[in-house]
């Protein structure tokens, strides 16, 4: 098993088509500008952390001239699908794990070493992403390699655990603590340190059955993997998400209730269409509301409604009549709303239903949904759209340093003075 | 003798050489009565064109390739032809060898107007291909990116332009340089 992860993903995308970046203190910052989310190496060397506030560090940015960069997701997902299918050509099962990291299945190969470090180079020169590849021989060896690729210098990127009782594990997992294990977050080490489990190397040799009637199954797969014996197999298909979740944080505060109702129907359309890309329909739609949290001034005020389907559904008309019933029912007047949402529930898939959705009644509607997809997926995501939905709507993220689509919109394109 | 002055030769008279709806002289050949149809259709298309060949172009090269001839087919016939519709043109094919590492890149300026690439232009840019001396690649130089052929001098690498207008750009020791691609083509557009 192979897990294959590029380096500060979203710095490098940025890289690639800005040489300026190259070499300097980098970061991209989350929806609306607020927090750091990904940071090159200079960037980590300075000592910005991870999530950290850009309000925060505003005086480290001036002082070493840290490039800062909204985060264009476009871009990265364009590059991600050129990553993930370049690997998917060294094995014949893939699990993309996230939008930067993937799991090979590597059984029957030999070379291993010679096969990772050729992983590495081909995305280097493709694609110009520097990655860590961690081989083992479970997916929890092969993630706690990836780690150790990526953390010691001298392994340059790839690092493989033979088997689990290789030589030299000891040492490394002696210095780590269990929380640098894939599956065990802060809460759960917090726990199994109470119970005297600290290291790597300790939860390594516990005694899994025990560990399994304290702390649930997946522990004890856990323990298994970490002795090389597969319990988490490779995850190819596709499920279909339950609820799908659209919301955003205004980039300024809105109390007018015509702007709320335009968030929620650009929310709901977009959620929508998510569902119908996987086939499934929802019975009932949540919308929620809330002022900042963290501005002390105002009194914190919030609001969540759902709203049930008369049927089954994912057209956007359709869902967007209930949800802006469902937000009449909780706006309330001059309060400042700084994020509004919709959640799309109880999704189940289409084929799956005990009787059929279409029926002459809506027969109309199905057709006319499936030609705004197609003409929108033709020409461009919102040429059409319920009226409600404004094109470049005040309440918008802020995205002050934002990148263009380089890759995938034609007006984007590098321009290079010739 | 007496001069008849009815029929014959007058000058000026008679369509003039070249007035016909050829534009051109022409003369009368031999030809078999078979055949009469079939050069008649091939001067008729030759008059019209100016090219030797008219393919269907794809309407929309990611998704729906046209087969290369399209054919009718007259009702409740098979087409002949159906066997042999093999190929369908796709711009893509055409243009792009890895699509995972090829990226377009839009063109300002006339340094390279020489090798055909004009303002305006779309160049296609392949990562994957290794640059040789004489490629015309992208190459970014102290963090800015230009399009040029790639040359040696010395030991070091050197960027022609191709416009006499413009001069080489000599990589020397100190600068960032990177060559981020290979050119290897351009789309442009007349409307």
């Amino acid at each position: 098993m192979a897990l294959v992860d590029v380096n500060n993903f979203y710095v490098s995308c940025e890289r690639l088509f800005n040489p300026y970046l190259i070499d300097k203190p980098v970061v991209v910052l989350s929806n609306n500008d607020g927090c750091i989310i990904s940071r090159s190496q200079e960037a980590k060397d300075l000592g910005i952390k991870m999530g950290e506030p850009l309000f925060k560090v505003t005086t480290m940015i001036k002082q070493h001239q840290v490039q800062v960069l909204s985060s264009n997701y476009p871009l990265y997902a364009d590059i991600s699908d050129r990553v993930m299918s370049l690997l998917s050509g060294f094995t014949d099962t893939q699990e993309i794990y996230s939008i930067d990291e993937c799991f090979l299945n590597m059984e029957g190969q030999n070379n291993l070493l010679d096969i990772a470090q050729e992983i590495k180079d081909l995305l280097w020169r493709y694609l110009r992403m520097p990655v860590c590849v961690g081989i083992g021989p479970t997916k929890v060896l092969a993630k706690f390699a990836n780690r150790c690729a990526k953390k010691q210098d001298q392994q340059r990127g790839v690092f493989m655990i033979r088997d689990a009782n290789m030589s030299g594990l000891h040492n490394i997992m002696d210095d780590l603590s269990v929380d640098q294990v894939w599956g065990i977050g802060k809460a759960l080490s917090a726990k199994l340190q109470s119970k005297g489990v600290y290291s790597v190397w300790e939860l390594k040799h516990s005694n899994p059955v025990w560990m399994r009637k304290v702390f649930g199954i997946n522990i004890e797969r856990i323990i298994y993997e970490l002795n090389g014996i597969s319990c988490l197999l490779i995850d190819n298909q596709h499920v279909a998400k339950q609820a799908i979740r659209c919301s955003r944080s205004f980039g300024r505060r809105v109390s007018d209730y015509g702007r709320l109702a335009e968030a929620v129907t650009t929310f709901v359309g977009c959620a929508a269409l998510k569902a119908r890309k996987q086939h499934t329909v929802s019975n009932a739609i949540t919308i929620f509301l809330s002022t900042n949290p963290f501005n002390k001034k105002l009194r914190h005020y919030q609001e969540v409604i759902t709203m049930p389907l008369e049927q089954p559904t994912n057209h956007t008309s359709l869902i967007v009549k209930a949800a802006l019933d469902g937000l009449r029912k909780i706006y309330k007047e001059n309060v400042a709303y700084s994020k509004c949402g919709v959640i799309l529930n109880n999704l189940e898939e289409l084929r799956k239903l005990p009787y059929p959705l279409i029926t002459s009644e809506n027969k109309r509607q199905v057709s006319l949904t499936k030609t705004i997809d197609e003409i929108n997926n033709k020409f461009d995501k919102y040429s059409l759209r319920i009226a409600f939905q404004p094109l470049n709507p005040s309440w918008n993220m802020r995205q002050a340093y934002r990148s263009q689509s380089y890759s995938t919109s034609w007006s984007d394109l590098v321009s290079v003075g010739c | 003798m007496n001069k008849v002055n009815r029929g014959g030769f007058r000058v000026g008279s008679g369509r003039k050489l070249g007035s016909g709806s050829y534009g051109e002289p022409t003369t009368v050949i031999r030809v078999p009565k078979s055949k009469i149809t079939d050069i008649r259709r091939y001067i008729v298309r030759k008059q019209s064109y100016n090219i030797d060949t008219i393919f269907t172009a794809p309407s929309e090269p990611t998704n729906q390739p046209l087969p290369l001839f399209s054919h009718k087919v007259p009702a409740g016939f098979p087409s002949p032809a159906d066997d042999h519709v093999e190929k369908k043109l796709d711009l893509n094919d055409y243009l792009i060898k890895q699509k995972e590492a090829t990226f377009f890149v839009s063109i300002k300026g006339d340094s390279m107007i020489d090798a055909s690439i004009h303002d305006g232009d779309i160049v296609i840019v392949d990562r994957s291909k290794e640059a040789k001396i004489g490629d015309i690649v992208l190459a970014s130089i102290d963090g800015e990116f230009t399009v040029k052929t790639l040359a040696k001098h010395l030991s070091h690498p050197r960027l022609l332009p191709a416009n006499s207008k413009y001069k080489y750009i000599d990589v020397t020791e100190g600068m960032m340089f990177e060559i981020w691609g290979v050119v290897t083509g351009a789309v442009r557009k007349f409307k």
